[in-house]
């Protein structure tokens, strides 16, 4: 695979560069491990359904892997849904080799990977959710019908994370879900559009 | 991607690490600024790790419950916040017997209580001392093992129980015993999680074996306050209170007082 394949928005490079200069290092990686799984659970299965993945584009909304063939509805649900199953299988994992060697980090990353797993798994688009949900209906539903259904429980996810986050922010909880709702929302209705076959973090 | 671009990027990155690692105080002072903004101090990590932690366990129904609990509108600020201060208080304020810190070169705020357990029953009083203060049991359940001489549940060796404890449900509140301050909140390998509160009037409670901390190092707390949860973190055969009332350098049996 040539350099042409991996891309990068220089939005994410400087976010990037910005987490590196301010996080602990082992708090990143306790992110960066569960997410690289999650990814590789795509990858994966992308490749046992005998898809070609043509690139990898980080993006502020997350890693987009382009794929192109057709393998049916079940196909794409199935590959959406390796990530955050890879994802629970990583935390799983990682617990309980936290308990037999008592390692904090490997806690994180457990902790990390499973709500990274959950949240992943919400109804709304740019999360594999959304992409799950829209595979399964559209070919009960139609596609035009499977978009309209993917963007009401996207808005629908997306209002409801934020309000929880505001309430939790006057909570005095800080801003982070209720910034998690926020990308969530402006990332819902870029989407949907074209909605082209690929996943994302 | 081209190649002037990943150039960019591998200069970018090695100035970062150049500044993290000449001026640390930069990047940690951005670090709790962003923290401030995006958690308000909420220790969203030890959150997030006892969820890790709790999965192989099959407790997780218990931390997401907690986690209800505590954003649910009339839940604590840091119910759930599973908040763990990391460095360990010192106690030699609380006992004031200067052997206590002899031979052990490892110093451990609890050093002095453990070595009390082997041979410092001395520094134990029969006395009932009326404390001036109002006060309340920390946690609901039944006496399963009282203060004084016993076979230890672990090894089986004869010795001194320096407390109380209360056998009570993982998950069950600890509560303050009286109006005070948190002097210390830290993690030992016997004790497991471990509260020490100081009362007004020279007198201390220890709160051991917590599954979870809710309160921090320095913070105010009010008799009957939620403070923690019951566990059997440290040495422990099952979920219990471990209890300890200290007046002036002496432990008293707490059993008088809950």
């Amino acid at each position: 695979m040539n350099r042409e394949h991996f891309g990068m928005s220089a939005a994410t490079i400087l976010l990037a560069a910005l987490i590196y200069f301010v996080a602990d290092l082992d708090k990143i990686l306790a992110i960066l491990v569960p997410a690289l799984f999650h990814e590789l659970g795509h990858v994966f299965t992308l490749r046992l359904l005998g898809l070609r993945i043509s690139g990898f584009r980080a993006e502020l909304k997350g890693l987009c892997i382009r794929y192109s063939g057709y393998t049916g509805a079940l196909g794409h649900a199935l590959a959406a849904a390796a990530g955050p199953l890879w994802g629970l299988i990583y935390a799983m994992a990682a617990s309980l080799l936290a308990s037999r060697y008592g390692s904090t980090w490997l806690e994180l990353s457990a902790g990390v990977s499973l709500l990274l797993s959950l949240f992943n798994l919400l109804p709304a688009l740019p999360l594999d959710g959304g992409r799950i949900l829209y595979a399964l209906s559209s070919p009960f539903f139609g596609e035009a019908a499977a978009n309209k259904l993917v963007n009401i429980s996207s808005l629908t996810v997306g209002t409801a994370l934020l309000i929880l986050g505001i309430y939790l922010m006057f909570k005095g909880c800080g801003l982070a879900l209720a910034l998690a709702a926020v990308w969530l929302l402006a990332y819902t209705g870029t989407e949907h559009r074209a909605f082209r076959p690929r996943e994302i973090i | 991607m081209r190649e002037y671009k990943i150039y960019l990027i591998s200069v970018l990155f090695v100035c970062l690490t150049a500044v993290k690692l000449c001026f640390p105080s930069v990047p940690a002072r951005l670090r709790q600024e962003s923290a401030d903004i995006l958690y308000s101090g909420m220790e969203y990590s030890q959150a997030i790790q006892a969820m890790g932690r709790s999965l192989a366990h099959g407790q997780l129904d218990s931390q997401l419950v907690q986690v209800l609990e505590y954003i649910s509108p009339d839940g604590s600020p840091r119910a759930s916040g599973a908040i763990q201060a990391e460095e360990r208080p010192d106690r030699s304020t609380l006992v004031e017997n200067p052997d206590a810190q002899s031979a052990e070169e490892e110093s451990s705020p609890l050093d002095d209580a453990r070595l009390s357990e082997q041979k410092l029953p001395d520094r134990v009083s029969a006395a009932l001392p009326h404390l001036p203060f109002e006060y309340t049991k920390p946690a609901i359940g039944t006496v399963s093992s009282g203060f004084g001489y016993r076979e230890d549940p672990l090894d089986g060796e004869a010795a001194f129980h320096y407390g109380t404890d209360i056998a009570a449900h993982s998950g069950d509140s600890v509560l303050a015993f009286a109006d005070g301050t948190v002097a210390a909140a830290g993690t030992d390998e016997g004790y497991g999680n471990y509260y020490i509160i100081d009362h007004p009037e020279g007198v201390s409670t220890l709160y051991a074996h917590l599954s979870e901390f809710v309160v921090r190092e320095g913070q105010e707390v009010e008799k009957g306050q939620l403070i923690g949860y019951v566990g059997q973190s440290g040495k422990a055969t099952g979920p219990h209170l471990h209890f300890e009332l200290i007046c002036q350098g002496n432990y008293l049996n707490p059993e008088y007082y809950i």
